[in-house]
């Protein structure tokens, strides 16, 4: 485990920002912090990047208590904060060279370490460009190749992607498929979070300073018990009647409507649990020309999520 | 030069090269002041070869006025320059990226109040040519001039630290550079109303029950960093008695210097370590980060 808090709690004044967070990312995984604004989230990660402390609880990088050994931690984690400046009149390979000297990075071998981040991020061309001068989106790299220059393990990004236009989201996703790749582990927060559910191997969502959820988008699915929807196409009419007998006695299905040649139903279940359904239909001899199913995207997970569970629902 | 190991770090040499780049606009700055400068001395020169003015005296005019313009310019520019760098860096959003990097709260202090030091003397060093041409004059010795130097670093070491406090305790780099200004010279200004109030005390004494002072001049200005300059400048320029009527016992002129040194070390050490414990979030207790 490359990163795991334990009960985390931060009060601003008598303000609850943030209640006994336990969370954990691990190597070459993506783990994606999700929650509305205000839920906590730049809280939380500012603590992990030693920016400020906890009232109580503790953060342990690489296994290293952060409360005990800060500048040990510093050394282990890349940090892209929410929001960031850059120094006037300076150059892209200029910013790098500061920062790898501000974390001791070796002299040998420096050009060539920043001529790697600048292509990881897509930003060859822009070198000896001034980073002023630089989009938006552009910064948002300059600033990930920033946080790669020690070459850590692990990466914090708060909310990278907003403000970005859609190219350069999708830009985002694939360099941090790359690095996923290299066996980073990342935890990156959004507020909207279309995007984040195809590539996070796992979500915490936070409500109000509290986690509502953490495990997978199938795991939090299922725990809510959210059903996905599952579509199939018969051939014949007359198999309708046992198809949806066959569905019904899964256990996993609500009720079956037919639409035209489709059976549609709300199905609680793995992937393996979709598999094992099918089969059941094609051995009883139903025939079948197509399946669809929707999983439900994060947005939607989220937003039931949100909705429905943490210190809101009492009301 | 080499930098000594714990000194040497990304934030003193960065701020040494963002200096440097901009050195051509210092040099023709201080090209600019060397000529009013020059011309300042040709014109104690000219009334003294027309014999205006008295002997020597001259040139030592041009040297108190030399010495507290140098003050003023290389402490206003301090004060003007080092209350923005820490300020400045959140203002920017800059600085949490600099206490998450391996550099510890107190590299990140000393390295821009080294920064801003080193520039501070070569800012001086580039106008002591002056000095070499009011030497030509006479009035006053070599020695006088580095003397009156070491002093003057010492406090602009004292303002740069009082900035840089205010610039890690504050948002805005106006309100650190106010504070500094009103700070150092707010102190003196105020230990100034304090002696005169001494001595209307010490005249109505003397006046209703004939209690004569003992000293020369009120032992509160001891406290006072003018003093110690004044001083610098009596011993330099033609004795004590130059400045004052009476004799001033020796203890008088050497306590205000020594203290002049002492107290800004102190006030220095304390900044410093005050700005070193407002960057550092483990140790501050501030809740919240950022700006
Ligand atoms: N420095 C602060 N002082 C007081 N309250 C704060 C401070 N920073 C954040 N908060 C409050 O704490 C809550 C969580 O904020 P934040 O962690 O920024 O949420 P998120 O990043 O999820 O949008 C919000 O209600 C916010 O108003
Ligand atoms: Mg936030």
């Amino acid at each position: 485990m490359l990163l795991s808090t334990d009960s985390l709690t931060k009060y601003y004044n008598k303000f609850l920002a943030l209640s006994n967070l336990s969370m954990s990312v691990d190597e070459g995984s993506i783990v994606g912090f999700v929650g509305p604004n205000g839920a906590g989230k730049t809280t939380a990660m500012r603590i992990m990047v030693t920016l400020m402390k906890a009232s109580s609880g503790e953060v342990f990088i690489d296994g290293i208590p952060l409360s005990k050994d800060p500048r040990a931690v510093r050394g282990r984690f890349g940090y892209v904060p929410d929001f960031f400046g850059v120094y006037a009149a300076i150059t892209s390979e200029e910013y790098l060279n500061f920062y790898a000297d501000a974390n001791s990075v070796p002299k040998e071998g420096r050009e060539e370490l920043i001529d790697g981040l600048l292509e990881l991020v897509n930003l060859s061309d822009k070198k000896d460009a001034d980073v002023n001068l630089l989009s938006r989106g552009m910064k948002q790299r300059l600033c990930l190749a920033r946080s790669l220059l020690h070459d850590p393990k692990l990466l914090i990004l708060d909310e990278p992607a907003s403000g970005l236009d859609a190219q350069s989201r999708l830009e985002l996703k694939y360099i941090l498929q790359a690095l996923k790749s290299r066996g980073k582990g990342i935890l990156i927060s959004s507020h909207i979070l279309p995007e984040l559910g195809e590539y996070c191997d796992k979500v915490v969502i936070l409500k109000q300073g509290v986690k509502v959820a953490e495990g997978s988008l199938e795991e939090i699915s299922r725990a809510i018990g959210r059903k996905a929807k599952i579509s199939f196409t018969l051939i014949d009419p007359d198999q309708f009647e046992d198809a949806a007998t066959l569905i019904k006695m899964s256990g996993r299905a609500g009720n079956v409507f037919k639409k035209e040649m489709n059976l549609e139903t709300e199905f609680t279940g793995s992937e393996e649990d979709i598999a094992a359904l099918i089969y059941t239909l094609v051995t009883g001899g139903i025939k079948i020309s197509g399946v669809s199913h929707t999983k439900e995207t994060l947005e939607e997970i989220f937003m039931e999520v949100i909705e429905n569970e943490g210190p809101g629902k009492a009301e | 030069m080499k930098v000594p190991e714990k000194l040497n770090n990304a934030v003193l040499t960065f701020g040494m090269e963002r200096r440097m780049k901009r050195i051509s606009t210092l040099i023709l700055l201080l090209v600019g002041i060397f000529v009013v400068g020059i011309g300042l001395i040709s014109g104690i020169a000219e009334s003294m070869v027309l014999g205006v003015f008295g002997g020597g005296s001259d040139a030592a005019i041009g040297y108190v006025l030399l010495s507290v313009a140098l003050f003023f310019v290389v402490a206003l520019f301090s004060a003007l320059s080092a209350a923005g760098e820490i300020s400045g860096e959140k203002s920017r959003q800059t600085l949490d990226l600099l206490i998450c990097s391996q550099l510890t709260p107190r590299q990140i202090i000393s390295g821009k109040l080294l920064s801003n030091f080193l520039y501070a003397m070569l800012i001086t060093v580039i106008m002591f040519p002056l000095y070499a041409v009011l030497y030509l004059f006479g009035g006053f010795t070599p020695l006088g001039a580095a003397e009156f130097i070491a002093y003057m670093l010492v406090h602009v070491f004292c303002i740069l630290s009082i900035a840089i406090f205010f610039s890690a305790k504050v948002k805005k780099t106006a309100a650190a550079t106010v504070l500094t200004i009103v700070t150092y010279v707010g102190w003196a200004a105020a230990n100034g109303i304090l002696a005169l109030i001494w001595l209307a005390v010490e005249n109505y004494l003397s006046y209703t029950y004939s209690v004569n002072s003992f000293f020369t001049y009120p032992p509160i200005l001891w406290l006072n960093q003018a003093t110690g300059f004044v001083m610098l400048f009596a011993g330099q320029i033609g004795g004590w008695s130059s400045l004052f009527t009476g004799t001033l016992e020796t203890f008088e002129a050497l306590i205000p210097l020594i203290l002049g040194i002492v107290i800004p070390v102190v006030v220095s050490i304390l900044c410093i370590r005050g700005a070193t414990k407002a960057v550092d979030p483990m140790k501050s207790k501030k809740t919240s980060g950022g700006i």
